[in-house]
């Protein structure tokens, strides 16, 4: 009988252990709004003392990168919530490919991000003593490029992070035992990974939209 | 249909619209430019991240605690960029006189007002 399943203290029961799950994640996921916050809030400050400089730098940026991008993590969004339905029926390998599909979609968006990475480093919009402005573009385009790099920057360790954790996950699943509660693991492990996707989704049209030609 | 089946046909749709969503997205900023193509992009982001609150991290089935949590989150954010903008929004600072001529007036009204 599964509501005899013994849960370890404090909870008295799997639901309270689930809730207590969710909440401790969901709390965790609103100081990650803050940490990214301080960064969305230097854009939109320096983005309206400078409306031209941001419109240039976006210009810079590759918009199939972008885009290929977004649809990259939307989809691997889709199968993390896979992952999460299969753990939570027991399906464990149909959960595990899920994951093992998630992970590589994860690091297609990686590699697409570490190319355009490249050519920002080849064309000199690392900000730095090598950057170097284009013709006639004003010099806070390397503001422009501070914040793509350090918004990004942080996106893609919190990726990185997103990875290892479903690779853990994964593992986990891979070695459960009966009362392993796989689903509620996998669930904030989703929870997480959708939270990554959700600040990408914002960064797309802040980065990449900001004056198409 | 099994309930297996029928949650990940739900999610599939969810997906579809998101997919959408960002096509909307692309295809509104070759048309958009100025403010309308930042709010355009701004909205249909905002839509894109409550179809995975509610759907994919599943905001929509859980208990209020759960979603007054969520939403913490966001009034934070509302506070931190509010209260940034109110700072910046009011302090006219590309325009303010130098700080040197700014201190001699605050010093000179002081002095005036001494005895």
């Amino acid at each position: 009988m599964k509501a005899t399943v013994s849960v370890p203290l404090p909870y008295a029961d799997a639901a309270q252990r689930d809730r207590a799950g969710q909440l401790g994640l969901w709390t965790f996921l609103a100081t990650e709004v803050l940490f990214f916050g301080g960064l969305f809030g230097s854009y939109v400050v320096l983005r309206h003392a400078y409306p031209v400089a941001f419109a240039a730098g976006s210009s810079h940026l590759s918009f199939a990168i972008g885009t290929t991008n977004t649809l990259v993590l939307l989809t691997s969004s889709l199968t993390m919530v896979c992952a999460v339905v299969f753990a939570e029926a027991g399906r464990r390998l149909a959960a595990r490919a899920s994951m093992g599909a998630t992970v590589a979609l994860g690091t297609a968006f990686l590699i697409l991000k570490a190319i355009e990475y490249h050519d920002k480093y080849v064309e000199h919009f690392v900000p730095g003593s090598s950057f170097q402005a284009a013709p006639g573009e004003p010099p806070q385009v390397q503001l422009f490029f501070f914040l793509y790099f350090a918004l990004t920057g942080l996106h893609a360790l919190h990726m990185l992070i997103g990875i290892g954790v479903v690779l853990w996950n994964e593992r986990r699943v891979a070695h459960a035992v009966a009362d392993t509660p796989i689903g509620l693991s996998t669930e904030l492990v989703g929870l997480y990974w959708h939270f990554v996707d959700c600040i990408w989704v914002f960064l797309y049209p802040l980065l990449y939209l900001v004056a198409r030609p | 249909m099994s309930v297996v089946a029928q949650k990940i046909r739900q999610s599939a749709v969810v997906f579809a619209a998101l997919a959408i969503a960002l096509a909307t997205s692309a295809v509104l900023s070759r048309f958009l430019t100025g403010v309308t193509a930042t709010v355009a992009g701004l909205l249909i982001a905002v839509i894109k991240m409550v179809l995975i609150a509610l759907f994919f991290m599943r905001l929509r089935e859980q208990r209020g605690l759960l979603r007054l949590a969520a939403l913490t989150g966001l009034a934070w954010l509302a506070l931190l960029l509010g209260l940034m903008l109110a700072d910046y929004g009011t302090r006219d600072w590309r325009t303010a006189a130098p700080v040197s001529t700014s201190r001699a007036t605050v010093s000179a009204g002081a002095s005036g007002n001494s005895p």
